[in-house]
This record gives C-alpha cells, structure tokens and sequence, in this order.
C-alpha cells in the first residue's frame, strides 16, 4: 500500500489507485470531465491536471497511478492556472447558451467556470460550426456544446456494448457523431445524458420541460421490470418530469435502461381513473368512495352468504407493493376465508437479437413478482389457481372475483368467464377491458404515490417513497382493501405502510431481517427458501 | 460491394502480419482505397463487417487520416505540398496556376474525372522543393514548365 | 423617580393663547403652497426607475426575446411568474416561452426578474393603476404583457 500526501494530508491507498480516486478519499474533489468512475480513464480532458512533486510537468490525476511517497498539491498557484487555461481552452468553442440549455444547473462546465471565476473569454475569433446531427427519438445532440471529452463514445463501446457512436475527423475538426446518420438505438442510451457533462446530449422527453432546480427528487424503484433498479423520480406541479438513476452497487450501480427512464407517462396520463365507478344499469358511473366501497363489501358479502366463501377468488398484482399484496392475501383469508388466491399474469420480454450488452432489463415485464407470492399470493390448498378459477367461474362455480392491478380480460377464455360471475370488484390505474366489466371499479394509486416495498428477482426488497399525490381520489391499494375488509367485518387498522412492514417482517420468516431503514438505504437481501 | 480475388489474397497477408486483427485496419483501408477508388460510407460499412470492427470506429480511423480519401478523386490525384520550404519557395503561385490550367478550385474534380487537385502538409521534399505527389509519384523542384510537361504526360 | 407636572401659567391656564397660536399656524399653511396632488385628476410625475406593471420587450423581429430560461420566476420571491417552455416555431430561436404569466396579485414590484433577466427580456413600466374586476384578470399573460 502506497503512503502519499495530498495537500499536506497523509494517505495510504491500494497500490494502482489513481491519484484522483486517493483525492476522493479524503474528500478533496479533483475538477474532471472525461473521467467517470464506471468508464476506464482516458485522460482526454486535461482538466484533472495535479503537481507532483519533483516532477516538472503536471499530472493528469485521472489516469496516473498512486506511487510511494508522492507529494501532492491540487490547489497550488501551478495547478489553478493550469485548470483556469485548460477550462478557457474547452469553453473557447462552447456558446455561452446557459439560459437556454437543459443541462444548465447541473452542468459541470458551468460549475468549474463559476469556480474558476472566469467571466469572459479572451477568444475573439468565431466559434466553430459543426453540422447538426440527429441521433434519434430519445436523445437530442448539439454538436456545438460538446466538448469531445467521449463519455458518450466509452459508454456505447464500453458499457452499452453497441459501438454506435465515434469520433471522426481530426484536431480542431473532431466531432462526434454516429456512422452515416444511423440513430442510437441501444436501450440504454439515455444514460448518455446524464454522463455527458455538458448539454451536448439532452433528453428529448424532457426537453425544456423544466429548469432542473425547480424539481423536486425523491428516491424510489422503476416498476418497468423485476430489476429493481433504484431511481430519483423527479417532478413539479404533480407531475413526473423526469426518471433519473441513483447508485446502488448491488442492484443497477448508476444506470437505467431507457424503458425504465422515459416510461413514466402512464403515471401523468389523464386516462387514469380518478374517482370510483359503479355499474347502475350496465353502465359504470362516477360516485363516492361511500357509495362504492358500500357496494363492494355488499355485492361480495351477498356471494359469500349465497354461496359460501369458496366461490370468491382473488387475483393479486405483481405490479403492487408487498403492503398491498399482503393486506389483499389477508383480507381474503382471514376475513373472506377464501385459498382462491392467485396472481395476475405477467408479460414476458425477451429480445434475443438484440447485439447489445443487455446488462439491467429482465423479461419479467413486473416489479414485485417474487415479492407478491412471498407475501402469500398464491392459492391456499385445495385452492384453485388463476386458470383453475376461470375455469371454474366459466363453469358457474365461482360467482365474484376481486381483481388488483391486472387485466386478465385479455386472457383465452377469462373475458367470458368474467362475464359470467355475479360480481366483480377491480382495482386499477385504468379502465381496463377487465374494469369495464366490473361492478364496481376502484381508482388505486400508482408507485410514485404510495410507500411501500418490492422484491426484485433476486430477492432484495427496496422501498418506494411517496413523489406524488395520487391522481384525482385515487387511493393506494392496501387502503382500499382495508376500507373493504372493515366493511366486511375484518378490523384492519394500518396508520402506513411502514406498519404493514412491520408485521410482514414478524409474520413471514423470510422477511424478518426487513426494517425501513435498512430498505431506504440499499435494500436488503432476503434468505432465500 | 466485395474485395477482388486479388485484393483478397493481399488482405489475408495483411492479417498474418499482425499479432491481432484490429491492428490490421490501416493496411486494409489501404487495399480498401486502392480497390474502390475512395472509402465511401459503403467501404467503411464493407471493411467494418470484414474486419469485425463497429463500423463507427473504422470510420473514425478513415476520417482521421487525411490520406484517406472519404469523397470520389480522378484518376490523378494531384497533391501539392503547402508547408514551409515550398510555401517559401512559391508553391502558393503554382497552386494558382493548376487551378487556372486545370479550372477546378483546391478539392475539386475536373468534370472529366482525370484530376483531383489538393494542397498536403509536408511531403518531405524540403530539400527540393516545391513539392508534389501524383497518385503514387513525386515530383519535386517543380516550376511552371515542369508541371506543363509532367501533365502533359499525364493527359 | 416621581415626575412632576409643570405648572400652568396664567396665560397657558385659560388655553386661549395656545388656541390661537394653533390657528395662526393654521391660516399661515392656508397661504403658503400646497403639496396635495389632487389624484386622480392630477397625476404626480412617474421617475424613470419607478417600478410599475411588467412588460416584455419584442426583438427586431416583433417576437419575443424572451427564451425562457425561468431565471427571473426562479429569482421572484413571491412565485409570481410562471413559464412553459417548448420549441420554438422560428428556426432561429431554439427555446421560446408558450405561456409566460405574472400573477400581479402576488408580485411585490420589486424587480428582481428584470435584475435577472439575462436578455433584457422582461421590463418594468410605469403603469400603476392596476384595479380589475376579476382576479383572473390579474394574472397577466404573455400577449398582455407584450402588448
């Protein structure tokens, strides 16, 4: 291990660290822009520049290895000229077009200029035009903004494992651009726009939608897939702007697949269910939750009484929260004492052509599968499954469903046999073909507007935080479910999600490691059966 | 678009020269450019899939040398030394005077396709110049007369 | 300590004296020149740096030059601004204000967005007769204000 000192403080770092990631370790921040921690160094920026004593040139800290004894200074008189020169060098074709860029107020350019305090540029020639290119529907490049540090060209080469990206031309001439105008299709791409230190590539979705200092973050998990990858939801007036990564080593480390990063319209969609609906004269009508949760405990409670609690059958959701999916398994057995318990089909991706390295996105198109059936939504003994009670419920058997955040309509043979039930109670973001032919349908809340957990494929349980108020009257579902299950003589009285975690960690063996704070941190992995 | 049998045969040399693949890419664009005449964006896409190279990259290498031509030449490639011994020595007067004899502009084609003026840095002909290179051929210590008489052998 | 009340004297005792005094001040303000300014049928003279309803400049053009960059929403201390942005349909532009409002319920006048503005965009006029019937008509919108 290497001893060296860095601005009069001693370090000792495992031999092969460079001497900007020793800085980092003792919190001193090296200026850099072409080096990222998950990209190799390339020292193509010239800004990390450092003195070393006894050496007469200054060192890119990036890519110099640590050595025994090493003096080092990153603030001296030597080395702030140095930065000063090399950042007015990047700027000298950079246009001074903050106002307008996306970038501007996380832009590391900015930043170091603002530090620096260089206020006016000596170059009095033209700035260079480079013609625009177009590389695709998800990214927008300004080719006049980029300062050629290849962040974007490492991750395609490095990263993404699709080289879609080069640099062409030579010297004052170089730009970067994609091979004969082909557009950017890997499906991690959007990365890019947050590696790129400047606003040469900026996000087409988010395009001047706001200033980035007036969103608000809050950190979460996307829903897109059974990753699990961590996320910031960023927003403004209520509405979801922009998905950006957080790190988390043992799950994503500082990426996102594009699906997870621009699919977040569904939550802003204005076909979103916003009040109660219930079934007057085979039409679903607007009313109060008093009315439709009325309803909803009557209808089910006169199909129980009719025909006893075995002809209920409920399908959970691998796109809820564990919260919901247990207080849902709860309600039907303890309160309905119904095994008819099963979980909503899931959509299964996988794109085996694609040439890239596909690093992050699983097929399994849910966030909570292997959390849902942990929570216990599976059938009891002697229960029927989800098929089992179609079948039955075609065959007049079973006469009321409870359906929770899935559209099994879409399925063979259960449009019909949901036709036939007597009753049907369904919770979703939408009117679905399944919700269309429900009896009373219930608007839930979507991921950014509740807390709760999920378990990611692997079995690490992370925890959501609430970003937004729910849509319209929207309620999340372990709310609506308990509302239902005091209605039906149950006495379910959760203050939060936090509580229903507390009793999931007591009451399912596997999930008794789990507490908040360890969920809000990195997540926790759960023993495996 | 495909190598020639012949080309071919050079190509596979090229490889057994170089401990790994990639590092056969110049000499290929070479045989490359040789072959078409110039590396259009379907010879970059053509050596990129030979080569198993993202193409992105080889066109990057194309772009970066200068010697690589990304646009169609004539058959004669004039290329005029501009750099100081031969700037000193009025090279700047002779590109004038191709430009007037051959009625192109520096990079343009005569509409016969035959030549193809441009101005190079340095040749490393400072010792006789001025200085240029036709295709393959030097000339050098060229003055007004001589250039008459190298083109006129051309024509 | 105890204050002590002064006494009276004679002349002070009967208040007459005092009364008139008063009065003679009175009558001699009656003379002299008056600084009422009899609004609204007079108007005082507005200075050149006096703060008064937004307005927002035009380029040669006649388009805005607002690009909203939400620098002065941004710097207002009462959130009395607010901007959407989108594309612009002049080629030359990249970024332009679809709607730019100033709810002057909320503004204080104190100028900060015309302090912030980097493109001289956003000016201050001397209009201060601000009175509407509705509050709607209070927030103000970008055609009002580039009127």
């Amino acid at each position: 291990m290497p001893k060296l000192v860095i601005d009069g403080r001693e370090i000792s770092v495992p031999e092969g660290t460079t001497i900007l990631r020793a800085a980092e370790r003792l919190g001193i921040e090296i200026p850099h822009l072409c080096y990222h921690p998950k990209l190799p160094p390339v020292g193509l920026c010239r800004l990390c520049l450092v003195e070393v004593e006894k050496n007469p040139k200054l060192q890119a800290s990036c890519s110099t290895p640590v050595a025994e004894g090493m003096v080092i200074h990153t603030e001296s008189e030597r080395v702030l000229k140095a930065r000063r020169g090399v950042l007015e060098f990047l700027m000298l074709n950079h246009p001074p077009d903050c106002t307008i860029c996306d970038k501007a107020g996380e832009c590391k350019p900015q930043e170091y200029v603002f530090q620096c305090g260089i206020a006016e540029s000596r170059f009095i020639e033209t700035k260079r035009v480079n013609p625009p290119q177009d590389f695709g529907d998800k990214l927008v490049f300004r080719v006049d903004r980029c300062i050629l540090c290849q962040r974007c060209v490492q991750f395609c080469r490095e990263i993404a494992g699709m080289e879609e990206l080069g640099v062409f031309n030579r010297g004052g001439r170089s730009v970067i651009g994609t091979f004969r105008g082909k557009p950017v299709e890997n499906k991690y791409s959007g990365n890019m726009i947050d590696i790129c230190p400047t606003g040469a590539i900026t996000s087409r979705d988010f395009r001047f939608k706001s200033r980035v200092w007036n969103l608000t973050m809050v950190p979460s998990i996307c829903p897109r897939c059974s990753n699990g990858c961590n996320i910031f939801i960023e927003f403004k007036d209520n509405k979801i702007l922009r998905i950006r990564p957080r790190d988390n080593e043992q799950v994503n480390q500082c990426w996102i697949c594009d699906e997870g990063r621009f699919g977040h319209h569904f939550v802003n969609s204005l076909d979103r269910l916003t009040t109660p609906l219930i079934k007057n004269g085979g039409k679903l009508s607007p009313t109060s939750w008093e009315e439709a949760l009325g309803r909803a405990a009557e209808g089910l409670g006169r199909v129980i009484a009719n025909y006893g609690a075995e002809s209920l059958g409920g399908i959970g959701s691998a796109w809820c929260t564990n919260e919901d999916d247990y207080v849902f398994q709860k309600f039907l057995r303890e309160v309905v004492r119904t095994g008819n318990i099963d979980l909503g089909k899931i959509r299964e991706e996988k794109d085996e052509s694609y040439p890239g390295n596909d690093f992050l996105i699983q097929p399994e198109k849910a966030p909570n599968r292997r959390g849902a059936e942990e929570m216990g939504i599976s059938p009891g003994e002697d229960c029927r499954d989800r098929e089992g009670m179609f079948k039955e419920a075609a065959g007049g058997k079973i006469k009321a469903f409870l359906i929770i955040g899935s559209n099994p309509a879409k399925e063979t043979g259960a449009r019909e046999a949901l036709a036939k039930v007597e009753f049907l109670v369904v919770q979703d973001l939408f009117l679905t073909d399944t919700a269309k032919q429900a009896d009373v349908v219930l608007p839930a809340a979507s991921y950014a507007e509740k807390e709760g957990s999920f378990t990611n494929f692997r079995g690490r349980v992370q925890w959501l935080n609430r970003a937004l108020r729910p849509r319209g009257e929207a309620r999340p579902d372990w709310k609506i479910i308990c509302e239902l299950a005091n209605r039906m003589g149950g006495d379910f009285s959760y203050p939060g999600a936090q509580e229903i975690l507390k009793e999931i960690a007591e009451k399912i063996p596997a999930y008794r490691e789990v507490s908040l704070e360890k969920l809000r941190a990195d997540g926790i992995l759960i023993s495996t059966k | 678009m495909e190598f020639s049998k012949e080309t071919r045969k050079k190509f596979e040399q090229v490889l057994q020269r170089y401990p790994r693949k990639e590092a056969a890419l110049l000499p290929t664009l070479y045989l490359a450019q040789e072959e078409f005449g110039y590396l259009s964006a379907e010879v970059v896409q053509y050596v990129a899939e030979l080569m198993e190279i993202p193409a992105p990259r080889v066109y990057g290498v194309a772009t970066f040398y200068t010697m690589f031509n990304k646009e169609p030449v004539g058959r004669y490639h004039i290329q005029v030394c501009s750099n100081v011994s031969c700037a000193l020595r009025g090279v700047e007067q002779l590109v004038e005077y191709l430009k007037e004899k051959l009625k192109i502009n520096v990079g343009e084609t005569t509409p016969d396709k035959k030549f193809t003026l441009s101005t190079v840095e340095c040749l490393g002909f400072c010792d006789n110049s001025p200085a240029m290179q036709i295709n393959d051929d030097y000339y050098s210590d060229l003055t007004r007369d001589k250039i008459d008489e190298i083109l006129e052998k051309l024509k | 300590m105890r204050l002590k009340d002064k006494r009276l004297n004679i002349l002070e005792y009967f208040y007459i004296p005092p009364i008139l005094k008063g009065m003679g001040i009175t009558l001699r303000h009656f003379f002299s020149r008056k600084v009422t300014v009899q609004y609204p049928k007079v108007k005082k003279e507005i200075y050149p740096r006096f703060r008064g309803a937004h307005r927002l400049e035009k380029n040669e053009q006649g388009r805005e030059k607002c690009v909203a960059c939400e620098l002065c929403a941004t710097v207002c201390p009462s959130k009395a601004i607010t901007i959407e942005a989108a594309e612009s349909p002049d080629p030359e532009v990249e970024k332009y204000p679809l709607r730019y409002e100033i709810n002057v319920l909320r503004c204080i006048f104190c100028g900060f967005c015309v302090e912030a503005c980097p493109k001289e965009a956003i000016a201050m006029t001397d209009r201060y007769e601000l009175a509407d019937y509705s509050r709607e008509a209070l927030v103000y919108n970008k055609e009002m204000l580039l009127k």
